[in-house]
């Protein structure tokens, strides 16, 4: 394991525990120094998931077109990598962005999307992720609804309406 | 890291399938086990997670019966970090505990800083964050330790 890459990493792993403990300053620097690395390094795979990490954390900090703009980046990795749990993850995030800007009929939408893959990854929501949608994610999630098809859902979360 | 740094994602699989095969021909178990570990990489960039894990568990097998305890340890580590995504937080950690048994005992702190890491990842994921930021803090200062050595 590269040590300059594995710091990144370790970096970015604490810069996410910091956004948990709504350290949201510190959080930043240390999510935003991990994601200029790995774009030096060339790592779509570690750019890609620094993106999601850092759209979350503006979404929490209520910027959402900052927000917005690293999900559609890190969509586009994912696209490339055929990375499916990305594309998950993605959707969540972008669940995340719809319920805090107020819209929870999309939320509900690209969450049971995101969970329908999920099933087939074999890969559950892990309990930390469920906590950034605090008390509604059970509301949100186990309503009957019927999913998207990935397309549809990505679709649906780009265009979120997220303001100036 | 490098299949995704060299956008060759699928060249990479290609070459490790071929290696594969070179590697059974020659009886190459040691090269066998580096070319499974970087297969389950591959699996894990596609959110291929139970595929990762076969992979890690081939590598991890022939590594057993070389009695390579490096190579195990460090098995066992990806091991316990595939359990996280695949949501057996359980079997996650007792393979990050036995990796940690084994690595902590071979003084090798880039290795160790990097299982402790994942570990830390672990109590994350399970919103255990006092535990996960004493992990994380442990695993930084030797990860620094190790980069200002030049190791």
């Amino acid at each position: 394991m590269h040590n300059e890459w594995a710091l990144t990493y370790e970096t970015y792993l604490y810069g996410l525990l910091l956004f948990q403990e709504k350290d949201f300053d510190n959080s930043k620097k240390k999510i935003e120094k991990a994601l200029s690395y790995f774009r030096k390094a060339g790592s779509r795979w570690g750019t890609e998931g620094a993106l999601i990490g850092y759209g979350n954390l503006l979404i929490a900090m209520k910027d959402f077109k900052g927000a917005k703009d690293c999900l559609q980046e890190a969509h586009a990795i994912a696209i490339y990598l055929n990375d499916k749990f990305g594309i998950v993850t993605i959707l969540e995030s972008f669940a995340y962005l719809a319920n805090e800007s107020g819209n929870e009929f999309d939320a509900r939408k690209l969450l049971v999307t995101a969970n329908k893959i999920r099933e087939e990854l074999q890969t559950p929501i892990r309990p930390v992720d469920k906590k950034m949608f605090g008390e509604s994610f059970g509301e949100l999630i186990n309503a009957d609804e019927e999913s998207l098809s990935v397309e549809e859902a990505m679709k649906l979360g780009m265009g979120i309406k997220v303001g100036v | 890291m490098g299949f995704d740094s060299f956008g060759a994602l699928n060249k990479g699989k290609h070459l490790c399938e071929e290696a594969l095969i070179i590697n059974k021909k020659n009886d190459d178990k040691r090269s066998t086990a580096v070319v499974y570990n970087n297969m389950a990489w591959s699996c894990i960039m596609k959110g291929n997670f139970i595929m990762a894990k076969d992979y890690y568990l081939k590598s991890y097998d022939i590594r057993v019966l070389l009695e390579e305890k490096r190579g195990i340890g460090f098995m066992l580590a990806n091991l316990g970090w595939v359990d996280i995504f695949l949501g057996n937080y359980l079997e996650s950690e007792k393979n990050f505990k036995d990796s940690l048994d084994i690595i902590m005992k071979l003084s090798d702190n880039q290795l160790t800083s990097w299982t402790l890491s994942n570990y830390g990842l672990l109590k994350y994921t399970v919103c255990n964050f006092d535990e996960s930021k004493k992990i994380y803090k442990e695993a930084i200062s030797m990860e620094r330790m190790c980069i200002m050595s030049g190791l």
